[in-house]
C-alpha cells in the first residue's frame, strides 16, 4: 500500500514537472515519439501510443510505428467524440490483441490537428483513476506543443510568402532594362509597383536602324499580373527578335500572343510602342495605353490610343509618325500616375502631368525623377493604389 | 462601392456608387457580370454615382461586355460620370461601351425597342 502511494505521488509529481516545463520547440514527429515514450514513463502501462490526424483527415504520424493505420484509425475515430476526456476503448481488444487494456484520450489543437494518446496495458492490471488523469493531463500537454507547431507553421507559411513575394520583385526588376544604351537617345526608366510585384512593364531594344521603347500596364495587380506581365514581355522580345520592329505591327503581334490567356483570365493590357528612327522621327502607336506624351518645340501633346486594350477584339493598330528633333522627349507612363489621389480625393490626371513634362529639364532621368516628384508631392503622403511606371527618352546630339 | 440591382425582361439594370477598382470590382463580377446568362443577356449600368474607375474595373466592364455578346445581348452605361468617361477615352474602350445620358434611353440603346 505504502509503495503504491509512493509510486502514485511520484507519479503525480512527474506529471506537475512536466506541466511545469516549458513547451518545448519540436516537430511533429518527435512530439508524438516522446509523448508516447512518456506515457509509457508515467502510466502503469506497457506501451504509450499516440497517433495524429492531419488538417486532410489522414494519419501524419503514429507512435510506435508497430501500431499500424487500422488501430491509430480505429482510435482516432472516438477521437471525434470529446476531446480531452476519457474515451470508450471497450471494443478495440480485437483491434490492438486480446487481453490488452486500452485506455486513450483525445486532444485537438488549433483546429487543425487531432489526436489520441493512448496507454496499453493488461487487463485487470495495473490501470487505476490516476492513470486516467495522467493521460488527460499528457494529453492537454501535447495539445498545447501542437498549437505551438501550428503557430510555427502559419509563420513559416507568412515568411515564405513574404520571401516568395520579395524574391519575385527582384526577379522583376531584374527583368527592366538596367542600362541607357540606345543610340542617339538618352534613356531612363522607373518603376514603382504598388505592391512588391506589379503589371506594369518597359523596355527598350536597339538595332542598327531603331530603337523600340514598349511600356504596358495588366490591369490587376500583384503576382498574378505580374505573371501576365513576364508574358507580355516574352512576346515584345519574341516579335522582335523576329524583326517586328515597327510600332504598330508590334502590338498586333503581342495582341495576337497574348489573345488566349488574356482571354482566359479575363484581363486587359494595354500596350504603347514608340520605334524611334534615325531621320529624325519616332512612330507611336498605342493599344488602350495613356498617358504618351511628345514634347517639342510646339508644346507638350498627349497622344491618344489608336486602337482599344489587349484582351478587347479590336482592328489592326495603325500608329502615327511625329518629328522628333534634338531636345524633344517622349513620356510614355502609366495610368498608376495619372490615378495617384491626393489627400481631397483628388486624381493626379492628364493636365497635371503635361504641367509636370513641360516643366521638367535635363536629362531623361532629371526628367523622370522631376515627373516622380511632382506626383509624390501632389500625393501628399496619401499611399500609392497603384503600380507606376514612367520611360523618358531625350533625343540627345549623339549620333546614330 | 454599394450596388444595386434589378432585373426585368432580360436586362439587369446595376446602379454603382463609390470606387469601382481592384478592392471592389470582386463584388461588382458578383454582382452584375456573374449573373449575365440567356434569359439575361443585357446590362445597363447606372454610373453617375462612380467617383473612380481604374484598370481592373475596366477588365471586368470589358469581361460583361463579352458575356453579353456571348449571348446575343449588349451593354450600354447610363450617365457615367467624368471618372467613367475620362478613363474610358484614355483607353479608348468608349468605341465598345454605348453610352446613354438617361435611363429611359436604355431600351433604344440595347436595341430592344422603347415601350
Amino acid at each position: 500500500m505504502t509503495t503504491s502511494v509512493t509510486n502514485d505521488s511520484a507519479r503525480i509529481l512527474a506529471a506537475c514537472d512536466l506541466l511545469a516545463e516549458p513547451v518545448p520547440h519540436l516537430n511533429r514527429e518527435s512530439i508524438v515519439r516522446l509523448t508516447a515514450e512518456l506515457v509509457a514513463r508515467v502510466t502503469a502501462s506497457d506501451q504509450g501510443v499516440v497517433a495524429l490526424e492531419g488538417p486532410d483527415g489522414t494519419i501524419v504520424h503514429s507512435y510506435p510505428r508497430r501500431i499500424e493505420e487500422v488501430a491509430s484509425s480505429a482510435l482516432l475515430r472516438r477521437a471525434s467524440v470529446s476531446p480531452g476526456w476519457l474515451l470508450d476503448t471497450g471494443d478495440l481488444e480485437d483491434v490492438f490483441g486480446r487481453g490488452l487494456d486500452v485506455r486513450a484520450v483525445a486532444f485537438e489543437a488549433a483546429g487543425r490537428y487531432r489526436g489520441v494518446v493512448a496507454a496499453l496495458g493488461p487487463i485487470g492490471g495495473a490501470f487505476g483513476a490516476i492513470d486516467d488523469w495522467l493521460l488527460m493531463v499528457t494529453a492537454r500537454r501535447v495539445a498545447s506543443q501542437f498549437e505551438v507547431v501550428a503557430l510555427h507553421e502559419d509563420h513559416l507559411a507568412d515568411q515564405m510568402l513574404a520571401n516568395d513575394a520579395r524574391l519575385a520583385g527582384e526577379v522583376q526588376q531584374a527583368m527592366l532594362p538596367s542600362s541607357s544604351d540606345a543610340p542617339g537617345l538618352d534613356v531612363a526608366g522607373f518603376a514603382r509597383p504598388a505592391r512588391q510585384v506589379g503589371g506594369d512593364l518597359f523596355g527598350w531594344y536597339s538595332d542598327s536602324s531603331g530603337t523600340n521603347v514598349t511600356v504596358a500596364d495588366v490591369s490587376g495587380k500583384g503576382a498574378s499580373a505580374a505573371l501576365l506581365m513576364a508574358s507580355v514581355q516574352a512576346s515584345v522580345r519574341q516579335a522582335l527578335a523576329a524583326g517586328i520592329t515597327g510600332a504598330a505591327s508590334l502590338i498586333d503581334r503581342v495582341r495576337t500572343d497574348t489573345g488566349p490567356v488574356l482571354e482566359q483570365t479575363g484581363r486587359i493590357v494595354t500596350m504603347a510602342a514608340a520605334r524611334f528612327h534615325p531621320e529624325p522621327r519616332v512612330t507611336i502607336a498605342s493599344a488602350g495605353h495613356s498617358p504618351v506624351i511628345v514634347r517639342s518645340g510646339d508644346g507638350c501633346e498627349l497622344i491618344l490610343p489608336d486602337s482599344l486594350p489587349l484582351g478587347v477584339p479590336a482592328r489592326a493598330s495603325v500608329g502615327r509618325t511625329l518629328p522628333f528633333a534634338d531636345g524633344d522627349i517622349v513620356v510614355l507612363g502609366t495610368d498608376g500616375l495619372l490615378d495617384q489621389c491626393d489627400p481631397a480625393g483628388r486624381r493626379f490626371g492628364v493636365d497635371r502631368l503635361l504641367t509636370a513634362v513641360a516643366a521638367a529639364r535635363g536629362t531623361s532621368n532629371e526628367v523622370a525623377e522631376a515627373i516622380v516628384a511632382s506626383v509624390a508631392e501632389f500625393a501628399g503622403g496619401v499611399p500609392q493604389e497603384d503600380d507606376q511606371a514612367l520611360v523618358v527618352v531625350t533625343r540627345g546630339s549623339a549620333r546614330w | 462601392m454599394k450596388i444595386t440591382t434589378s432585373t426585368e425582361h432580360g436586362v439587369i439594370t446595376a446602379h454603382i456608387e463609390g470606387r469601382l477598382d481592384a478592392h471592389t470590382v470582386a463584388d461588382y463580377i458578383d454582382a452584375v457580370a456573374d449573373k449575365v446568362g440567356p434569359h439575361n443577356p443585357n446590362v445597363a449600368l447606372d454610373m453617375a454615382g462612380v467617383e473612380f474607375m481604374d484598370s481592373s474595373a475596366l477588365a471586368a466592364l470589358v469581361t460583361t461586355l463579352k458575356r453579353c455578346l456571348e449571348y446575343g445581348g449588349s451593354i450600354v452605361l447610363v450617365a457615367a460620370a467624368p471618372p467613367v468617361r475620362i478613363i474610358l477615352e484614355l483607353t479608348r474602350l468608349e468605341e465598345v461601351f454605348p453610352q446613354v445620358e438617361s435611363a429611359s434611353a436604355v431600351k433604344t440603346a440595347l436595341g430592344l425597342g422603347a415601350r
